[in-house]
């Protein structure tokens, strides 16, 4: 008791030792006199900017922003009504996106996610999660050349699958929109046969729109919300992948050049991001950090998620249009807390953490604010949780492969649980959990190499599940985690797999019908039982044997 | 000699026996007794008579009688008493502002008679603000609309108008004129702002258009709140830290700490015109504008500004708590814990324990308890099962869903109404039953479909009433709506966008109500039936519903709309929380899209702005902690129609009332839930608590160290109800002693495994557990058993002397993962009762047994 107290002692201390000797590096403008400041643009990334928004509060930081959409936020800031602007696509973009502004400005990459396809399916009066769609099949649908479900081509994707003759509903944005760009430009670098518009921000403009054919929302919200209904099945839209999540409704496996059909998970979007090429030219600030995907949309590792992409926030690199340096001041604070420590909570939410390499650059980009602090940041003290000593992506490093249930031309009964390398990881695990990355934040944790972080679970295996027939065999269940072979359903102990679609879910539970629980009023009962015929065993014979023998005399 | 052994054995095996089967019933009886809380509610709430208070904070000013014998509109203000809700701990909130004894305001806008409310600061030593020192003159347009000339505004008036105490010959002195390139000069009190260095010197100087720093979109002020006919008012006034207004700094510890203070200011309005004369004299064309006979001038101006209330403010200082950036363990949950968790980390914060928060759905957060995602999370519900995985769980919070409003009277002109004199004041009094919410939630109104139910596809019934205004059910309650404007109506019921557990409760207090079930179920219920595209939806049966859906698929083309015109999304968006849903109301903003925009390229929807004050209804699902927060009043809910009572709106007591009385086991040890079908007398059926959960075996040790740190607080002073950072906001019930202590239990849990891990590593250690002796004594086969493996496998061990080792192991916290436990293995109270309970009668057992049969031999 007393050590305990000593230790927490100890570490407070040493936290407020750890506090002085950080002290210097802070702003010298107390934390409290920040001057709040306004923003708007990306719905994308609103969930991640909303996020970093109300965790700065406690620090002296209002950030207000609205989600009106990332051209908005361009124009927004271009007119000079907003302090900074949130944007998946840069300026510039003829037919997409608003002209350079005179205003000064600088990019600095905020986020990374997966352009996620929601859908509202059901086969045999069940919802459908586990559909897999190639690019090819997704831009014939947004363009409405597939129009239903049961659509060769979508078939083609879901062999065995009984796809229902239900009319697709494709839902676009319709307000002007970086995913739609990032999701165009995929669509006519990739599939220039099938998607013919082009890349545009407004997809109303596009050619191929019909209102009665496309539902167009406006914002993420809007897109994910329609999709979420009911009576709105057989609708799919594009989305960042954390409104999927939140409305609990499933998403698109896509198909990459690997062959495989894979999840818009944190881990996959990493992976993916490592063939972008992000405009390394400083003499440009009008390309520069900004991002080329080709080689993301060919990359053929097979854990690729091929609509992955960065988003941006615009900051101003001068003092005009009503910001000031106290405004700077706040921004450089925001946005260094953003790449840094906010990044931790990018997996929680949906999206994925940047690399090194951007936070580097971006926090280099900060120091253009007028009135940030120019602190230099040690990266290594950033708390962001895709660095490793060596600067590597653990994130990416770290990421499971498919399941081989997931390759092209699997068919529909294919029993998940085989991975594409071996025992080297479960793919199904990684491909269900976006939370994977979570808050392990210290090196020990990312720097688990992927064989042990399959290791390093089977003591979740020797689960009482097994308990019904005795721990026992649970026991053996323990030895036989640390091997290669793993339940079918249950690769790593903590993810089921349905059997029929594929899908897998982190569930809590290994899937043995297990009835008894602590908490329960049986087991409660069965603990006095147990006591009482307890003794009644020790108890019972001798005092049987002695009233015997009393009687007798 | 003998006896006394007998006695002696006698006495330790009574004592060991009743230990045992205390130890027996603590572990069978796991719920300890719930005590409803009470809630505690800060005091700084003030009253000021208007007669008072100007001598308080005015003493320069004010003569021994109070009044100003050249002032006529002093006389209207002898009655007059402000009243504020709160004046210490402030921060970004509502504050209600209100007043009684004044004299009402009559017409419609503000021709006489009503109150200008304002937010300034003050500078050290004074007695209060400056005029100059207020945040004031940016009005909403249409509101000074209604205004006369300059009474919303920093516009001095000038020449016969001019005010003689300010501008006795009636030119603009140099203090007041502002020369701005390009114009005529203008007469204009000017705005110093606390953040300028010259502040004390005045003058234009706060920025290069030589503007005050806030607009009509930052500003808080409050043009005009009328008085009702019995000479109350009242007005929800949203106060700004300096986090939102730096340039008043209120909170800022830098200006508190150089003795500058904040201050409301509220300046009544009477009859008179600045320069004396009175308003409703004044004709056409006498320089007055349109609307000429209303009271023209600036509260800024010197004879309106010496007839001001003002108040003394104090905020919580802000952002000092917690250090940007730094390491942060991570948590992630419910929304319901935010606004709690937001206070508690400030307090933390200074204590070294940085925790940081990321709001998820409550099922993301289950997935993430079993996949390695936060330190801690936060839910409604536990794991369905939770598996292979142990899981504490401990009460943090209890708060409550509430239908949070900000509702305008704008009545018609009808002498019948007996509430007519209050026309322009806020609503403050609503009343709802289950079924009105099903209406609401299932745009069953017909104005919450697309075209009012005209739209292509219509799915709302014809015969259903268009808004609240024309239901029957709700005049029934709240009659005054009767009167009001037929085109006054609500923007819908705003609701959250995604899943979450507060919904599912929600749904499930709609199903336990006869007549919104019947409703859901298709039924006419009140002459109203359920929009027929929510019919397939089974609300009324369906238990897995957990989201509010917005289902009305049809669409409706007006004005430019290009086909296929506007859809419920877009006239009725999603809020993005429930938080949101209070900002929204505050606001009277609900986001819809509704316009077409064709002068934009290309043409798009675009947002409609918010409601007008003076005729806003905006009702919002939120939390009873974020209704607080904004100041926003909250439904009271009634069972039916008939149902003369108030109703029961949120509050901590009733809150925690229902807590108490309709709490029911969950399938979760250590989890309740809260079953709205269990009437509870003065309880809110819509409470609920909020869990932290803690995978304690996959998570690391340092994290869980801050996690029972983090419990420990909110098991403590985490629950003291108050205003001040790292108290329980207002809102939230206080859990009661049973909860804190179980809280407190998982915290010790927690904090022992971090310090000793029991957890089993990478091996396999269940093979340790020597089951295979177990024999077929029945329940050791059960769940349970799993909990105490050493007892199981003791009988036949014939090794006394290692079980007797036991319970001392077991009494101490640091046990509780023996190394031979599986991983279901468990912290809980219980296991640890049962499992004492279990050794101490085992104990007589292992002595007298032999002893018996040892006698029984030797006697034969």
């Amino acid at each position: 008791m007393r050590s305990r107290h000593l230790s927490v002692l100890l570490l407070a201390a040493l936290s407020g030792v750890l506090a002085v000797l950080v002290g210097p590096g802070l702003p010298p403008a107390d934390a409290s006199s920040y001057t709040p400041i306004t923003g708007e643009g990306s719905s994308w990334a609103a969930n991640a900017i909303d996020d970093w928004r109300a965790s700065v509060v406690n620090s002296g930081i209002k950030v207000n922003f609205a989600p009106t959409g990332s051209v908005a936020g361009l124009t927004g800031y271009a007119n000079g009504s907003d302090d900074f602007a949130a944007s998946d696509v840069p300026y510039g973009i003829k037919g997409t996106t608003p002209g350079t502004p005179g205003r000064g400005f600088a990019y600095v990459p905020d986020v990374a996610g997966g352009t996620a396809l929601m859908y509202n399916l059901s086969v045999g009066g069940k919802k459908l999660t586990n559909l897999k769609l190639s690019g090819s099949t997704i831009a014939g649908i947004f363009k409405g050349s597939i129009s239903t479900w049961n659509d060769a081509k979508i078939k083609a994707d879901n062999p065995g699958v009984a796809l229902p003759p239900l009319k697709i509903t494709p839902v676009v944005r319709s307000d002007g929109s970086g995913s739609t760009a990032q999701f165009t430009l995929w669509m006519k670098k990739e599939f220039p046969s099938v998607w013919t518009c082009g890349e545009v921000s407004f997809f109303t403009q596009c050619k191929n729109y019909d209102p009665t054919v496309q539902q167009a929302k406006s914002g993420d919200n809007g897109v994910a919300g329609f999709v979420a209904q009911a009576g709105n099945a057989g609708s799919i839209g594009y989305v960042e992948y954390s409104y999927a999540l939140q409305s609990g409704y499933p998403v698109a496996k896509v198909l990459n050049k690997a062959g495989f059909y894979v999840l818009p998970t944190a881990s996959n979007v990493a992976v993916a991001l490592l063939k972008a090429k992000v405009n390394t030219d400083k003499s440009d600030p009008d390309t520069y950090l900004t991002q080329d995907l080709d080689e993301v949309y060919t990359d053929t590792d097979p854990r690729v998620y091929p609509i992955s992409s960065y988003s941006y926030f615009v900051v101003p690199t001068a003092l005009q249009n009503g910001f000031t340096s106290t405004k700077g001041a706040t921004l450089g604070a925001f946005v260094d807390y953003a790449l840094c420590s906010g990044q931790q909570s990018a997996p929680t939410l949906g999206y994925s953490p940047l690399p090194i390499n951007l936070v580097k650059a971006g926090l280099a980009q900060v120091k253009q604010i007028p009135g940030a602090a120019a602190k230099n940041i040690d990266i290594k003290s950033c708390n962001n949780p895709t660095f490793s000593a060596s600067g590597v992506n653990t994130l990416a490093v770290n990421a499971l492969y498919p399941d081989l249930c997931d390759k092209t031309a699997a068919t529909a009964t294919c029993v998940y649980g085989k991975p594409v390398k071996g025992s080297t990881s479960s793919s199904s695990s990684g491909q269900s959990d976006n939370n994977s990355v979570g808050h392990h934040s210290s090196s020990t944790d990312n720097g688990s190499s992927p064989t042990t972080s399959g290791g390093s679970v089977p003591s979740a295996g020797s689960s009482p599940g097994s308990s019904a027939s005795g721990p026992g065999s649970s026991s053996s269940g323990g030895a036989s985690g640390g091997s290669n072979v793993v339940s079918l359903l249950n690769p790593d102990g903590k993810t089921a797999c349905d059997a029929d679609t594929g899908q897998c879910t982190a569930l809590a539970a290994t899937p043995v019908d297990y009835t008894g629980h602590e908490g329960s009023t049986f087991s409660r009962w069965a603990i006095w039982i147990a006591v009482l015929a307890l003794f009644l065993i020790v108890i019972a014979p001798p005092a049987v044997v002695l009233l015997g023998r009393r009687s007798q005399r | 000699m003998r006896g006394r052994r007998k006695y002696i054995t006698a006495v330790l095996l009574v004592a060991d026996l009743g230990l045992g089967g205390f130890s027996a019933a603590m572990a069978v009886g796991s719920h300890g007794t719930v005590h409803a809380a009470t809630p505690t509610t800060t005091s700084s709430a003030t009253t000021v008579a208007w007669t008072k208070g100007r001598s308080i904070y005015d003493p320069g000013y004010v003569d021994a009688s109070h009044t100003d014998p050249n002032d006529a509109n002093q006389p209207l203000y002898q009655d007059l008493k402000v009243a504020v809700s709160q004046t210490e701990d402030l921060t970004d909130q509502g504050l209600q502002v209100s007043w009684t004894g004044a004299t009402p305001t009559g017409g419609s806008g503000a021709p006489a008679n009503y109150m200008q409310i304002i937010q300034c600061w003050a500078s050290k030593g004074s007695t209060g603000p400056t005029p100059q020192q207020c945040q004031w003159g940016t009005p909403n347009a249409s509101l000074a609309g209604q205004m006369g000339l300059s009474a919303a505004s920093r516009d001095l008036l000038t020449g016969d108008q001019a005010d003689p105490k300010q501008l006795p010959t009636g030119r603009c002195t140099d203090a007041f004129t502002h020369a701005q390139f390009g114009q005529s000069a203008g007469c204009t009190v000017p705005f110093w702002s606390i953040t300028d260095p010259r502040k004390k010197s005045l003058g234009w100087t706060n920025d290069q258009y030589n503007q005050p720093p806030f607009g009509v979109a930052q500003s808080n002020e409050v043009s005009y709140a009328r008085t009702a006919s019995d000479g109350t008012g009242q007005y929800i006034f949203s106060l700004q830290s300096a986090l939102s207004a730096p340039y008043l700094g209120c909170g800022n510890p830098t200006y508190s700490a150089a003795g500058d203070t904040c201050w409301l200011v509220v300046v009544p309005r009477g009859e008179y015109d600045p320069n004396g004369e009175l308003a409703s004299s004044q004709t056409q064309g006498s320089g007055y504008g349109s609307n000429f006979n209303y009271v023209a001038g600036s509260p800024l101006a010197a004879s309106a500004w010496q007839d001001r209330v003002e108040i003394p403010l104090n905020f919580s200082p802000i952002g000092a708590s917690c250090q940007l950036g730094a390491a942060a363990v991570r948590t992630a949950g419910s929304e319901l814990v935010s606004a709690a968790f937001s206070s508690w980390q400030a307090a933390l914060c200074g204590k070294g324990t940085t925790l940081g928060y990321s709001e998820i759905t409550d099922n993301q957060s289950r997935t993430a308890l079993t996949s390695g995602g936060a330190a801690m999370s936060f839910l409604g519900s536990p794991l369905a099962t939770a598996g292979s995985a142990t899981i504490d769980y401990a009460p943090v919070s209890a708060s409550a869903i509430v239908v949070s409003y900000l509702i305008d009277k704008h009545y018609t002109d009808n002498s019948a109404n007996p509430d007519v004199g209050a026309d322009g004041t806020l609503v403050t009094n609503l009343r709802l039953t289950p079924l009105i919410v099903a209406k609401l939630l299932t745009q069953s109104y017909r104005s919450d479909a697309p075209g009012d139910g005209h739209g292509a596809n219509a799915s709302v019934p014809a015969s259903n009433p268009d808004s609240l205004l024309q239901d029957p059910d709700f005049l029934a309650l709240n009659p005054d709506f009767k009167y009001f404007f037929p085109t006054q109506i609500p923007d819908g019921l705003v609701v959250p966008f995604g899943d979450s557990d507060a919904a599912s409760h929600v749904w499930a207090w709609l199903r336990s109500d006869p007549d919104a079930k019947n409703f859901l179920n298709g039924q006419i219920v009140d002459g109203a039936t359920i929009n027929n595209a929510y019919k397939g939806l089974d609300l009324g049966t369906d238990t897995t519903v957990n989201s509010f859906p917005k289902n009305d698929q049809s669409t409706f083309r007006t004005g430019d709309w290009p086909a296929p015109g506007y859809g419920t999304l877009d006239m009725r968006p999603y809020a993005a929380d429930l938080t949101d849903g209070a900002v929204r109301t505050v606001a009277a903003n609900s986001g819809k899209k509704t316009n077409w925009d064709v002068t934009l390229t290309p043409p798009q929807a675009t947002s409609v702005g918010p409601q007008v004050p003076g005729t806003r209804f905006e009702l919002a699902l939120t939390t009873s902690q974020a209704a607080a927060l904004y100041g926003l009043p909250t439904a009271a809910l009634v069972g039916s129609t008939s149902d003369s009572s108030g109703g029961v709106t949120a509050t901590s007591a009733s809150i925690a009332k229902e807590l108490a009385g309709a709490s029911v086991a969950t399938g979760t040890t250590g989890v309740q839930a809260v079953d709205p079908s269990i009437s509870v007398a003065g309880g809110y059926p819509l409470a609920m608590r909020t869990y932290a959960a803690v995978n304690a075996c996959s998570t690391d040790a340092s994290d869980l160290t801050a996690d029972a740190t983090f419990l420990d607080y909110v098991a403590g002073s985490g629950q003291d109800q108050g205003t001040k950072l790292g108290q329980l906001p207002l809102g939230y019930a206080p859990l009661s002693s049973s909860e804190q202590a179980q809280t407190a239990k998982v915290a010790d849990a927690l904090r022992s495994e971090a310090t000793s891990p029991k957890c089993p590593s990478g091996t396999p250690s269940a093979g340790s557990t020597p089951t295979g002796t177990s024999t077929g004594s029945g329940p050791g086969g059960s769940g349970s058993a799993s909990d105490i493996p050493g007892v199981t496998g003791s009988p036949q061990g014939s090794q006394p002397a290692a079980n007797v080792a036991e319970p001392v192991q077991v009494t101490t916290p640091v046990s509780d993962r023996t190394v031979g436990t599986t991983p279901d293995a468990s912290v809980r109270s219980t296991t640890r009762y049962a499992l004492l309970a279990a050794l101490l009668l085992f104990l007589p057992c292992a002595v007298f047994g032999p002893t018996l049969l040892l006698s029984g031999r030797r006697r034969s």
